[in-house]
């Protein structure tokens, strides 16, 4: 996915989390991403990934299978490419940072963002701001969301990834999951296992 | 209402109907064999494929589905209507018109589209006044006009080079809603019109574009009623084909030669094609499918069809798309209501629609 570009616009919003609908079938980032919300007059109101839904556009029409006689599924999509028009990929996205006069903050936005707002990809820079901040795993911890810590292993293991961490990142975030769970080790080191680091740290 | 008066009403017809199929499955195979017998005997005022007088033997043609080309556009189109309702202090018709064009091969794509047309006092067919609303043939003939108009539109649009088809569901012409149309002058308007459709459908033939209406298991009699023997008449076309033909194969083209001195349309050509689900009738304006390009369609026609479960996908989508829902229905109220009141005027129904909403003991 490009730094910065858009990929869908928001269709639900409280305080605490919003429903976007990516522009393209299945085009919406993965469980555990960063995403920034904006319209006109927020800077950016930030946001992870913590479902992702298809559809049909009326929910009065349930898909059928297409086949047998298919070899693969890319062929279904080809044979009928009204498919595309017909269906439509939502994602959660449960808010945890905000940036107002280019300072990030940690927390629930002060007013959420507005129905038709923009999500974007989060770029690098901003993505290493947010993660430096030491309260953001306690707040997705302690956030109300479905599948919480498949999220968080999600959340780190894009970072962790991303940035090409070394050993001392992993640490940092093993600690701060240590004091945002104090005395859930099991649940920690079920964290931690389920990260897929994909090279070696130092 | 009275359940069991109900049950045993129902009952005695399902018993009568089940004595009507075992007797019609009869009469099929004794017409079958007939055909076979007599394959001279003529079908008076129908024409086969070659443009000949038809007979027995042009019955017995049963031609299989071919491999059918892998770059294709089919188009649909299919409209809904709100009708004029009386009990509203606004009183006006609604049409709108669904669209879809899929694109089939290299280059798969979809597209969908729509127009919405109110009446009356609309500038593009003024013909259509307050009177006329309530003529529900009259409109009913124009939605259907106006649906064979939009798809010509669009396909004369489309740049793509491949072979092209058009869908629009029931017959060709709309026979039974123009033939009771009490406005002549409206009736005739819309004659005029459909004139001016076939002429595009012609030109649209000549560039590999074709527009062909599908009839899902017909009624008609073209054909059956063209039968000797004592019981053909209880027959329609679709009994008898469904016999004719094996799953994936259509009929030869015929033509029927109307004996109408007002129908000034020009004539259409059918064939029955056999799917596995049920039987149904393609039809077109004469001379613009022959029986090569007719092979095309044939395959066209059924992989659409297996698509859709047993129906042309294209025509379920266009309908889909054309379909004014009970929530836009509501809408619509709505608007009415705040619009009227914008304007202090006292929006109320009857007494007689208030009555039904209401329901007081």
């Amino acid at each position: 996915m490009d730094n910065g570009k858009i990929i869908g616009e928001i269709i639900e919003v409280s305080s605490r989390y919003c429903i976007a609908q990516s522009y393209e079938l299945y085009g919406c980032p993965p469980i555990g991403d960063i995403v920034k919300c904006t319209d006109d007059k927020n800077e950016g109101i930030f946001g992870v990934v913590t479902n992702i839904s298809t559809t049909s556009i009326d929910p009065g029409r349930r898909p059928n299978p297409k086949g047998p006689g298919f070899e693969n599924v890319t062929d279904i999509y080809k044979e009928n490419p009204e498919i595309r028009h017909l269906m439509k990929t939502e994602f959660n996205i449960t808010f945890m940072g905000f940036k107002n006069f280019n300072k990030f903050s940690i927390s629930i936005p002060p007013t959420p963002p507005k129905i038709f707002s923009f999500i974007h990809a989060v770029g690098e820079d901003e993505l290493t701001i947010l993660f430096s901040d030491s309260n953001l795993i306690k707040f997705i911890v302690n956030s109300n969301m479905d599948l919480k810590d498949d999220v968080i292993t999600l959340t780190i293991n894009k970072y962790l990834n991303y940035k090409k961490s070394n050993k001392d990142e992993l640490i940092r975030f093993t600690n701060l999951l240590a004091q945002a769970l104090p005395d859930q080790i099991q649940r920690i080191t079920n964290i931690i296992n389920n990260l897929q680091i994909e090279e070696d740290l130092n | 209402m009275k359940i069991e008066k109900t049950v045993k009403y129902i009952s005695g017809l399902a018993r009568q109907l089940q004595q009507e199929i075992s007797m019609k499955n009869n009469i099929a195979d004794s017409l079958k064999s007939d055909i076979n017998a007599n394959p001279k005997s003529i079908l008076e005022n129908i024409r086969n494929g070659n443009d000949k007088q038809a007979t027995y033997a042009d019955l017995n043609t049963a031609i299989p589905v071919t491999a059918i080309e892998k770059n294709i556009s089919v188009f649909g189109a299919d409209g809904s209507s709100i009708e004029a309702d009386r009990e509203l202090p606004l009183e006006f018709s609604a049409i709108n018109i669904g669209y879809i064009n899929i694109n089939y091969g290299d280059d798969p794509n979809a597209d969908f589209d729509e127009s919405l047309t109110f009446y009356p006092d609309n500038k593009d067919i003024p013909e259509v006044d307050r009177k006329l609303l309530s003529d529900i043939n009259a409109m009913s003939a124009l939605r259907h006009v106006l649906e064979i108009e939009y798809l010509i539109g669009k396909m004369e649009e489309s740049k793509s080079n491949n072979i092209k088809l058009g869908f629009v569901d029931g017959n060709l012409y709309p026979n039974f809603a123009l033939a009771h149309i009490t406005n002549i002058t409206f009736k005739q308007f819309l004659y005029k019109r459909l004139d001016e459709v076939a002429e595009k459908i012609i030109n649209l033939s000549q560039q590999n574009a074709y527009i062909i209406s599908y009839n899902s298991s017909p009624n008609s009699i073209h054909i059956s009623s063209k039968m000797k023997g004592k019981f053909a008449e209880e027959l329609s076309d679709s009994e008898l084909f469904d016999n004719l033909l094996n799953i994936n194969e259509r009929s030869d083209i015929f033509t029927e030669i109307s004996e109408e001195e007002n129908n000034n349309l020009k004539p259409i050509s059918f064939v029955f094609t056999k799917n596995y689900k049920e039987l149904s009738k393609i039809e077109f304006l004469k001379d613009t499918i022959n029986s090569e390009t007719m092979d095309k369609i044939h395959g066209i026609i059924l992989s659409q069809v297996e698509k859709g479960r047993g129906y042309p996908k294209i025509l379920i989508e266009s309908h889909e798309h054309a379909v004014i829902s009970q929530s836009d229905r509501a809408a619509i109220n709505t608007l009415i209501e705040r619009e009227l009141n914008l304007l202090n005027i006292n929006y109320k129904t009857s007494q007689k629609q208030q009555s039904k909403q209401t329901r007081n003991i």
